[in-house]
């Protein structure tokens, strides 16, 4: 009897992460596509993460980090496909991002704004966009950016974008 | 009176809510006196107002690539690998080996192949030898390309395959998402509304992705270059 209760805690526990973690389906997109500003890369990336999170889900140790976890996942995911893309170029190089951006269907002005932010974005170096976006759009802290990209918290402090 | 002068980082940790409660005082009680520290505040908030506009949810595009079944169904490339599924599925009645059926994973990888190590396997009907002969599959696979991304989509009675009350298959099929990274097990969720519409309670195994329909997912696949097996 005690068994089976466990085993059915067990059972639905994983329920609710496999459904929590397809719950982060359109934050993890969101980064992944400010990131390469390729929506097509990113549905792929985005799906890479939620099939790599889901065999891995038994690794996460405390569920409260499970958005971090799968960032840091996008994170892997990410340069790995900037090195297979080339072996000769440079993550750098291969990470710029094209000038021209098509915004969403909207007022003309508005659209022009977004525009600009988003190549304002994409001229940023690599980490410089990728602490941004994971600082300003998804709020995480200093200290959980530096765990998702692996790099010293005293890298993270950064100026910002320039509103111009 | 000396004005304080703060780093563009300084302001920026200010803003993120990072820095310690002293140099916060700091930054608040200049903010209130000296108006460039004011002004640099509002254009950092400002910033970071904008690019969350930028990349609001709702406005960001999607990929432009959903296609509908019919314009690949035609394609000789999709009658080829139906051939050689049938192949496989032939061998696996045969009882070929492990080894055989990797040789001609093998054949069939070199003759499709036009993105190396990617693969779908599709199925549509709840014959447990197909399914078996699919999870054969997979694991020949992956067993010679641990690496390769695979994806095994079900719709229609295929569904059954990832139904915890009804499949065969769930340790086996839990047995492969522990051993291989990039290993899916995808669902229709078009045919999962279809059933329960049906009146059947549908429960999926866990670690499940869904997708909202099969065969466009599969079309986008294959235009890809993803090797399809309809088993």
């Amino acid at each position: 009897m005690e068994t089976k209760k466990l085993l059915w805690f067990v059972s639905s526990q994983q329920r609710e992460m496999t459904r929590r973690v397809e719950a982060s389906r359109a934050r993890v997109y969101r980064v992944a596509y400010a990131w390469c500003h390729d929506a097509a890369l990113a549905d792929d990336l985005t799906q890479d993460v939620l099939a790599r999170g889901l065999n891995n889900l038994d690794q996460l140790r405390e569920e409260e980090k499970l958005t971090g976890w799968l960032l840091s996942i996008l994170h892997r995911c990410w340069i790995d496909h900037l090195r297979s893309r080339r072996d000769c170029e440079s993550e750098e190089v291969l990470a710029e991002l094209p000038a021209d951006e098509p915004g969403p269907d909207a007022h003309a002005e508005a659209r022009e704004t977004v525009r600009r932010v988003r190549v304002a974005v994409g001229a940023l170096p690599l980490g410089q966009r990728q602490v941004l976006t994971l600082v300003d759009l998804e709020e995480l802290s200093y200290a959980e950016v530096a765990e998702i990209l692996g790099i010293p918290i005293g890298t993270v402090m950064r100026p910002g974008l320039s509103c111009a | 009176m000396s004005r304080k002068m703060f780093s563009d980082e300084q302001l920026n940790a200010f803003v993120d809510g990072e820095l310690a409660a002293a140099e916060r005082e700091e930054i608040l009680a200049s903010s209130s006196v000296d108006g460039e520290v004011a002004q640099r505040l509002c254009a950092l908030r400002a910033g970071k107002d904008l690019l969350r506009h930028a990349y609001d949810r709702h406005a960001l595009p999607v990929p432009a690539r959903s296609r509908r079944g019919s314009v690949w169904w035609g394609s000789g490339l999709a009658a080829g690998v139906v051939l050689v599924a049938g192949i496989f599925l032939g061998m696996q009645m045969q009882r070929t080996t492990p080894e055989q059926f990797g040789h001609s994973l093998d054949w069939a990888s070199n003759f499709f192949v036009t993105q190396p190590g990617r693969m779908l396997v599709h199925l549509d009907h709840a014959d447990t030898e197909h399914m078996e002969a699919a999870l054969d599959l997979v694991s020949a696979y992956l067993e010679r390309n641990a690496n390769a991304k695979v994806e095994v989509v079900v719709n229609g009675r295929g569904l059954d395959l990832l139904r915890s009350d009804r499949t065969l298959f769930a340790e086996r099929i839990a047995d492969l998402q522990l051993r291989y990274d990039k290993v899916a097990f995808i669902a229709c969720e078009r045919a999962i509304a279809r059933f329960e519409m049906e009146g059947e309670r549908v429960v999926i195994l866990p670690k499940t992705l869904r997708i909202h329909n099969a065969i466009a997912h599969i079309a986008d696949r294959v235009q890809d270059g993803w090797v399809y097996i309809k088993v």
